[in-house]
């Protein structure tokens, strides 16, 4: 299990790393409707449902797990209104995420964190929903 | 809470569990349940909505599209990352086909 982590942690960081190549990023808006270097399998209608389901909205704060390069967080903060914590224990991912709230024009709402969703550097209670996609699989 | 995961359905034999961890994605060798996980966690009100159509549809339209931008996918991310990809997506969605691997939404609340 270990050494499969390191691999799955090894193909994220390259595939990240690459964020913002024009061939990944055309397959990844036909496969799922997004362009945040994601991989997975949250489309963007379901990640719609998501915020609809968290009730997210301005004022809300929203913490996504294993969030990558921001998908589905930095997109919710985008179409919501809520403030999001992206955590990513992946070097690539939270640079890459950090990147997209510059360009997104995130930066009073959205913080890119390195960490790893078992040690995350927050406080209890300051967190108003929670959010992660195909990250424990 | 609100997630998407992926994991095996209940009542696997051992032989079709094997094939299905050694496809799947490495946290579904796990033999906790996520509504055991959420409750253990302090969550309640936990619901959970079969999204395994959606998980087949999603993966076979990411094949599709890999091998219509290959080129361009081999340039940047290189030949074996491309034709790894596209063999662990042809397995799981044949795994998906014969129902080895679920995908939830699960949500709850706390």
């Amino acid at each position: 299990m270990a050494q499969e982590q390191f691999l799955e942690t090894e193909r994220f960081g390259e595939r990240y790393a690459a964020s913002g190549e024009a061939g990944p990023r055309a397959v990844e808006l036909e496969a799922i409707g997004s362009d945040y270097s994601a991989t997975g399998y949250t489309t963007r209608e379901q990640a719609d449902e998501l915020g609809r389901l968290l009730e997210l909205g301005p004022g809300s704060v929203l913490l996504d797990i294993g969030a990558g390069c921001g998908w589905p967080g930095l997109y919710l903060a985008t179409t919501f209104g809520c403030s999001v914590i992206s955590a990513d224990p992946i070097v690539e991912g939270a640079r890459a995420a950090q990147d997209r709230i510059g360009s997104d024009g995130l930066e009073s709402r959205a913080i890119a964190l390195l960490a790893a969703g078992e040690q995350l550097p927050i406080r209890a209670g300051s967190i108003d929903a929670v959010v992660h996609a195909d990250v424990m699989c | 809470m609100a997630f998407h995961t992926i994991e095996l359905p209940a009542g696997l034999t051992p032989a079709k569990r094997r094939r299905a961890v050694s496809i799947g994605p490495p946290a579904v060798a796990v033999r906790t349940t996520y509504p055991g996980l959420l409750r253990s966690a302090g969550f309640n009100e936990i619901d959970a909505v079969d999204l395994t159509a959606e998980y087949l549809a999603t993966q076979l339209r990411w094949l599709a599209a890999t091998l219509r931008h290959e080129a361009g996918l081999r340039s940047a991310l290189g030949d074996d990352v491309v034709e790894e990809g596209l063999k662990r997506r042809r397995s799981t969605a044949s795994a998906i086909k014969e129902g080895l691997l679920l995908r939830t939404l699960y949500t709850a609340t706390r």
